[in-house]
């Protein structure tokens, strides 16, 4: 009777072990939430799983020399219930609440999600709009650093190599810098616990005592094979004063970069619709408390 | 692969795929049928039990993720004969119907209340997201928590 082979590493020295004889039948599983889905669908039932919930040392959320870094062995549910995360990198963690349900949260890991490299992936345009480098390492125990548009490369495609494992993921703390993340169901069945049709994310380093959007980076998923920075929406935020008015070119431009991206498909124009929704969201959660009536 | 697990406060250990899924584990290893199958996909939450006092979809867990851990089941809830109180709630309030749902529904509201003994209602209809109902409309089984969360 066809059984699978399991193997739990304890370390990352034992990882690294595992992943040197790793072939076409390995199976790296991090929550499992994707991966018991694919084998099942694809029909099989062997192979070896090398599991990476063993790994204690990959547990950590913790601020250091400037990043945020992320073990790749930390739940969804508790990235969202991170202190650090919600202070410096908000929209990470905004979007890792808006994963699933309570029970996938409680089984699924970032890395995996990463992993996966769904177009539709919620933590990929927070990770890529907040400048996120994923760290990984080999057989040979060979660590490299990489962008996340460096991992998550096609649909469902990512450029790890055989045995290349995800062990953490690093954010950069940015002074002055507030984030935002927004998300749009494909079912019309459920508001919650849907998977993502539009979802968006946005940073920007804005003083307050400055009152100029120093910086920005806006990110759109679910519209394209893999999430993008919208430049036009970037380039409206990028040295202005949050007024009403610049909310409102902001929610114009996401539009326009939607409307490309769907290039005519006719099923995809929701899509537009959902990112206004979003926009005036995002916008209003960055700057809200900024913008006051009178004459400016 | 030989896997050593606590189920409702059982030591307990098999001989098994690794790869089967905790939800088959459970019905065909030890019995325990009250956890259902809805969607086996992890969208509607009829196989959910609670791992590490987490409320996880037992389709989305391989037998290999068991080993050490403690797992409770619905049949783990009644002490000595009588229901607990969350299921006495439940039944009071006629959040009971066909009761297909029932199971994985008091497991995500028995995780959420063993982290927080007084969850308001938003809290509670966060934590049953992930549980799908056709029948009560989700009104019933949120008073019946609300009930348990304003006691003492």
């Amino acid at each position: 009777m066809e059984q699978f082979l399991f193997e739990t590493p304890e370390s990352v020295k034992e990882l690294t072990d595992y992943l040197k004889t790793a072939d076409a039948n390995t199976y790296l599983l991090s929550g499992g939430t994707d991966l018991i889905i694919k084998l099942r669908n694809s029909g099989i039932y062997s192979g070896r799983i090398i599991d990476m919930s063993g790994i204690n040392e990959l547990r950590h959320i913790k601020r250091e020399n400037g990043f945020i870094k992320i073990g790749a062995n930390v739940t969804f549910a508790e990235i969202g219930d991170s202190e650090i995360i919600n202070r410096h990198a908000a929209c990470v963690g905004q979007a890792a609440r808006q994963v699933g349900s309570k029970q996938i949260r409680n089984a699924a890991r970032m890395a995996g999600n990463i992993a996966n490299s769904s177009p539709r992936g919620d933590s990929i345009p927070a990770l890529l709009a907040a400048d996120a480098k994923i760290k990984t390492i080999n057989g040979n125990g060979e660590v490299t650093l990489r962008t996340i548009d460096e991992i998550v490369v096609g649909i469902s495609k990512n450029s790890l190599k055989r045995d290349e494992a995800i062990i953490e993921i690093l954010i950069p703390c940015i002074n002055n810098s507030r984030s935002a993340f927004g998300k749009y169901g494909r079912e019309s069945s459920r508001t919650t616990v849907v998977i993502a049709n539009l979802n968006v994310a946005t940073v920007v380093k804005y003083d307050r005592s400055i009152g100029i959007i120093e910086d920005a980076s806006v990110v759109i998923g679910s519209a394209a094979p893999v999430p993008y920075h919208g430049v036009m929406a970037e380039n409206v935020l990028r040295g202005s004063r949050p007024t009403v008015e610049l909310g409102d070119k902001f929610v114009a431009a996401l539009q326009e970069h939607v409307r490309e991206s769907i290039n005519g498909v006719k099923r995809y124009e929701n899509k537009i619709d959902e990112v206004t929704g979003i926009g005036i969201n995002i916008y209003d959660m960055l700057f809200g408390d900024m913008i006051t009536g009178g004459d400016s | 692969m030989h896997i050593k697990f606590k189920v409702n406060g059982i030591e307990c250990s098999i001989d098994a795929d690794p790869g089967k899924r905790l939800l088959d584990v459970l019905r065909e290893n030890l019995g325990l049928t009250g956890t259902k199958e809805g969607c086996g996909e992890g969208e509607c939450g009829a196989c959910t039990v609670i791992m590490e006092g987490l409320a996880v979809n037992s389709c989305l867990i391989m037998a290999g993720q068991m080993g050490g851990k403690e797992i409770i089941t619905v049949e783990g809830l009644e002490k000595d004969g009588e229901l607990d109180r969350l299921q006495k709630a439940f039944i009071s309030n006629g959040a009971v119907q066909c009761g297909y749902c029932t199971p994985g529904m008091l497991m995500s509201c028995k995780a959420l209340l063993m982290q927080n003994p007084h969850p308001t209602e938003e809290e509670i209809r966060i934590a049953i997201a992930g549980n799908l109902c056709r029948c009560t409309g989700y009104t019933k089984i949120v008073a019946a928590v609300n009930e348990v969360s304003q006691e003492a």
